[in-house]
């Protein structure tokens, strides 16, 4: 470790001190100030990432046990929530995605619906980042897709930051990634962390609830959210000429569809598929159809192991683990209703302040840090904002789950921005605007799902 | 100088100003021009520090490799194109080049043989203006929209004077502007050496001073190009503490075009 990165640590653990050191209020236990002391550690740590966010979540699951406010049991076997294992299989699914050229051909297709609108173009940009993020973890999306939107850009001839139709499509991308990874549970690695902490409060979100709940919300974002980018960044042109030239020079140029590729593509649709009917109609648990989804795609040829070793990211099934661990313990230490108890003293219990408070404070959060790691530190605080508000905790942990995956603004808000920004299309100025703009009108998006779509469907 | 001009393309700016100022010194001085395209690693390094826990190493190594190959397209495909177009010049040499923008473009002054750099302004990232004291030749950062009519030449006692004042009154006579020279004797060098230098400046390149001054030179530079509205500033390449992030602020106070020259 560096000065820089010793200096880093030392902020998260002078705060982590201060709180232990703190005299003690009325109502909490020593158990439940222990783990305020571990949230005081645990935000600066995901903010400023002294050391990588994987050991950020193992320093999570053991600090609980060095400060003795959990136990060995209790802190593990929360590591062994079925959610972890659904994101495994989920990440063991996206990597045979990404090996197959569906991806490519899928995303080249969206844009060749477009026609020569540029403003179209921009729509089913991020459509098509959209649709594959339903499909695959967000990050492993927009790496697939920035070099092919960069390179269609560049075929059509836009120049680097200075044509408004090149930012409109490489922040649409990075945009319709991040709203697309609302719609499914594969979408985001924070939607598996919400189900598993819905699952440890006892409450079963399936595939088909989870679309229910989002994907109005998504549908709602996307066209918002096109809508301002068209406004912010209006297209130098009227028409591209040139676009399905392009477009089916590319489809062309792709490999030809073997028999091994379809064969694992009908396999991904059979999982899929399986993922929407099999738990509504059977009761089949989400957790069971990833893992068997993995190893199918291992038998059909769509991966070999050392796919599964070098494309998923153990880092975070680490931050997972930790995440988790630290949702239950400032649960069942009574930290997170301690706290939920003085917030609601200031909303007075209202849905309308409650929803509002929620998800402003989850955006404020996912904007500076890891939406994981804003999201697990969120989940628990909120939900039990919403249980003391007598609303049902499915709802704040749904609000925190899908608000805590819209960043926009900043770079570091989500890698899915920076990723982008290597295209060289846009400024981080073009990008500051453009997510300050599409910031508030998400929060309205969110807010009215919330407050009128979730109501008419009786979440609350 | 102005024999061989390099423009800096960064990846995150596109230079339009530069190239439209690459357009005049070929006019005038029949100045030869080459585009760097600079593919900067550090902003890769940034993707693979932020993304490591949800992209792994290889997925980055294989992303990295196809924008690497796009960057490549767009510097052929789109930025030529528009580098000719904005210089109105067919035989514009590229080179395409990655790695830190300062080292790179060293790198590629020192094989290409360039004169000068022509860089334009940018108001983000300060990091860019470390090529000002890794150059070994002149960098102009531009930042004036238009014709170049008024221009100021500053020589210091804290600068080499040997270079500024031909490259000043070249200039004047290429853009046929009128030109204010000024010697300043700032209180943060040797001042009593210093006073003899602008006679022996005057002497030498048939420089008749304006005014000879005793100020700070960042102050009387930004106060002087504001009041009498220059185009483009010329001094020395200074060594002066606290200097590094003045001489690109000179450009951003002043919202004239700055040349360093050593």
């Amino acid at each position: 470790m560096d000065r820089r990165q010793l200096g880093k640590l030392s902020l998260p653990v002078l705060l982590m001190l201060s709180v232990l050191a703190l005299p003690r209020p009325d109502g909490l236990s020593y158990e439940g100030q222990a783990m305020f002391a571990v949230l005081a550690f645990s935000i600066p740590m995901f903010l400023l990432q002294p050391i990588p966010l994987g050991l950020v979540g193992v320093l999570v699951m053991v600090l609980p046990l060095i400060l003795g406010a959990a136990d060995v049991g209790s802190t593990f076997s929360a590591f062994g929530n079925p959610a972890v294992f659904f994101l495994i299989g989920a990440f063991m699914i996206s990597a045979a995605m990404e090996k197959t050229p569906l991806h490519r051909r899928i995303s080249l297709l969206f844009l060749r619906t477009a026609g020569s609108s540029p403003r179209m173009l921009v729509l089913f940009t991020m459509l098509s980042g959209a649709f594959l993020s339903f499909l695959m973890p967000e990050h492993g999306v927009i790496v697939l897709l920035v070099p092919i939107i960069t390179y269609v850009a560049a075929s059509i001839g836009l120049v680097p930051l200075r044509s408004n139709l090149g930012k409109g499509m490489l922040i649409g991308a990075a945009y319709g990634c991040t709203i697309g990874s609302l719609g499914t549970p594969l979408g985001g690695a924070r939607n598996p962390l919400t189900i598993g902490f819905l699952i440890s409060r006892g409450i079963e979100v399936n595939f088909l609830r989870w679309m229910e709940l989002s994907l109005p919300l998504v549908l709602l974002s996307i066209l918002l959210v096109w809508g301002m980018l068209v406004l912010i960044f209006p297209p130098e042109m009227k028409r591209i000429k040139t676009i399905p030239q392009v477009l089916e020079d590319e489809l062309g140029g792709l490999p030809p569809v073997t028999g091994r590729n379809l064969l694992v593509s009908l396999t991904l649709l059979l999982i899929i598929a399986s993922f929407i009917i099999l738990p509504s109609l059977f009761g089949v648990d989400l957790t069971l159809i990833a893992l068997i989804g993995g190893v199918a795609i291992f038998l059909v040829g769509g991966m070999r192991w050392e796919d599964v070793e070098s494309r998923i990211p153990w880092g975070i099934i680490l931050l997972y683990g930790g995440a988790i661990t630290l949702g239950v313990h400032l649960i069942e230490s009574g930290g997170a209703s301690f706290l939920a108890d003085r917030i609601v003293d200031i909303t007075g219990g209202s849905p309308f302040l409650s929803i509002l408070l929620v998800v402003i404070l989850t955006k404020l959060l996912t904007e500076f840090m890891s939406n994981t790691a804003a999201v697990s530190v969120l989940l628990p605080i909120g939900s039990a904002v919403f249980l003391a508000a007598g609303l049902p905790v499915e709802m704040g942990a749904m609000l925190v789950g899908l608000s805590g995956g819209l960043a926009f603004m900043f770079l570091i808000s989500t890698p899915g921005n920076l990723i982008s920004f290597t295209s060289g299309y846009f400024s981080q100025k073009d990008l500051l605007k453009a997510g300050l703009l599409v910031n508030l009108v998400t929060i309205a998006a969110v807010f009215l799902t919330a407050y009128t779509y979730w109501k008419l469907i009786g979440v609350w | 100088m102005f024999d061989k001009v390099m423009i800096s393309v960064p990846m995150e700016q596109f230079p339009s100003l530069a190239f439209e100022r690459a357009r005049d010194l070929s006019e005038y001085l029949g100045s030869r021009l080459l585009v760097s395209y600079v593919i900067e690693d550090d902003l890769f390094e940034r993707v693979s520090a932020s993304s490591l826990h949800v992209v792994t190493g290889k997925d980055q190594e294989l992303w990295e490799r196809k924008m690497i190959a796009t960057h490549e397209k767009i510097a052929r495909d789109v930025v030529v194109k528009e580098a000719k177009r904005l210089t109105g010049r067919n035989d514009l040499e590229l080179r395409i080049v990655r790695g830190g923008y300062a080292g790179a473009l060293s790198r590629v002054i020192e094989e290409e043989g360039c004169d000068m750099i022509l860089m334009e302004y940018h108001s983000f990232d300060l990091l860019k203006y470390r090529i000002m004291d890794r150059s070994p030749v002149p960098v102009w950062i531009e930042r004036h929209k238009g014709p170049i009519r008024r221009i100021g030449l500053f020589c210091t006692n804290l600068a080499p004077n040997e270079r500024a004042p031909g490259a000043a009154r070249k200039l004047k006579k290429a853009f046929g502007a009128g030109l204010e020279s000024y010697y300043i004797l700032d209180p943060g060098g040797d001042v009593d050496e210093g006073r003899e230098e602008p006679e022996l400046i005057s002497a030498r390149d048939r420089i008749k001073w304006t005014g000879v001054v005793h100020d700070r030179v960042e102050s009387f530079i930004t106060k002087r190009s504001k009041e009498n509205d220059l185009d483009l500033i010329i001094l020395g390449r200074i060594r002066k503490r606290g200097y590094f992030h003045l001489r690109s602020k000179f450009a951003k106070k002043t919202g004239a075009s700055v040349l360093l020259i050593n």
